[in-house]
């Protein structure tokens, strides 16, 4: 009630084109997390594949539970940039900031580099590997709640702007 | 409006499609670079560090229609075991093995050549199962080092044949191009050498 009394109603609609935006993203982000966990799994068991995807995979990986684990982690991770990309489209398509839709694809993009960066930089002490493997869990970890923090925090900032539109 | 849509999409199909065609032939060479038995050491460098060993070893079995290419390469604490049976007149694989041994646990892949490429991986996890379509002509990537010795050298050549990758089950199509000649300084002595980028 204290927002309406604030805002004209034509404004708060705003705010549900914002949220249904962040929403359905979020949603297409976790899908596309799950369809790359499933091919990902598919071309472990068979790497033969792997060229169709421009990708090579060792022959003799098996999917385990570590596999299974940052999967779990990585489908949230995509679901987190898929929120972060619809804001963006959010203020492209109701508020006209094309350059918005670029800056937060940006974000999105600079989240997955940074993941990924540190995922294949653990990968290249692999004698390191029963030190670095929970260092590595608590990075996933780590990187997924940031992900969640950062999200909230761009969701709050854009509806405070769509506010002042 | 169909059409419009169709053209786009039949354009970009034959695009895809003239992608996937190679010009790798049956390899052509003059002469085997090797008699009965021959064995081959290599030092390993890092910016001018030694950090390992590559030694190989080609003889002619028993049989004397075959030759087994096999390699010992050490680099730090892991070894890399291959080897590979070849036929005498094309030089194209029978069968190959290749085990690798380091501290992040072992694995040992077989691999058999028939009319598709069989593969057979075990690690301490289990044992996994391959079967992939082969082309007409190809070489193991574990011998393809010392078949490369066989290609009829000279300044300007380009050579392209499908590698068979063991240890991802792969057949890609490499080429190699024979750009000029040099003289190279080993502990063997000074050899005059083709450069081949690839």
């Amino acid at each position: 009630m204290g927002i309406q009394k604030k805002y004209p109603p034509q404004l708060l609609t705003k705010s549900q084109d914002l949220k249904y935006s962040t929403a359905i993203f979020t949603y297409t982000g976790l899908a596309y997390g799950i369809g790359e966990a499933m091919s990902l799994m598919f071309l472990l068991y068979n790497p033969q594949y792997g060229r169709v995807f421009g990708m090579q995979f060792p022959v003799g990986t098996f999917v385990g539970f570590v596999y299974v684990f940052e999967r779990f982690l990585a489908i949230q991770m995509h679901g987190i940039m898929g929120g972060i990309i619809g804001i963006g489209f959010s203020r492209y398509i109701f508020n006209k900031k094309f350059v918005s839709l670029l800056i937060y694809f940006a974000v999105a993009m600079l989240y997955h580099m940074f993941i990924d960066n540190f995922a294949m930089f653990f990968q290249y002490y692999p004698a390191l590997r029963s030190v670095l493997i929970y260092a590595y869990v608590v990075f996933l970890l780590s990187s997924t709640l940031l992900g969640y923090v950062l999200l909230y925090f761009l969701y709050k900032n854009a509806i405070k702007r769509e506010r002042r539109v | 409006m169909l059409k419009k849509f169709l053209l786009p999409v039949i354009i970009f199909t034959l695009f895809v499609l003239a992608g996937c065609s190679s010009n790798a032939k049956p390899m052509e060479f003059d002469r085997i670079p090797w008699g009965d038995y021959q064995r081959l050491t290599y030092d390993i460098f890092e910016n001018d560090k030694l950090v390992g060993t590559a030694k190989f070893t080609i003889e002619k079995s028993q049989s004397t229609s075959t030759y087994e290419i096999s390699s010992i390469t050490k680099i730090d604490s892991t070894q890399l075991n291959t080897g590979t049976t070849v036929k005498s007149d094309t030089l194209m694989p029978v069968s190959s093995y290749y085990n690798v041994m380091s501290p992040q646990g072992d694995i040992k892949i077989e691999t058999t050549y028939k009319d598709k490429w069989n593969i057979k991986a075990e690690t301490s996890k289990g044992e996994q199962n391959l079967t992939v379509k082969l082309p007409k002509y190809y070489y193991d990537n574990d011998s393809i080092l010392m078949i490369m010795r066989a290609y009829p050298f000279q300044v300007g050549a380009e050579f392209t044949i499908y590698d068979a990758i063991a240890s991802t089950a792969q057949i890609a199509p490499i080429t190699n191009k024979v750009v000029s000649k040099e003289k190279v300084i080993v502990p063997y002595g000074e050899a005059k050498c083709f450069m081949v980028f690839r």
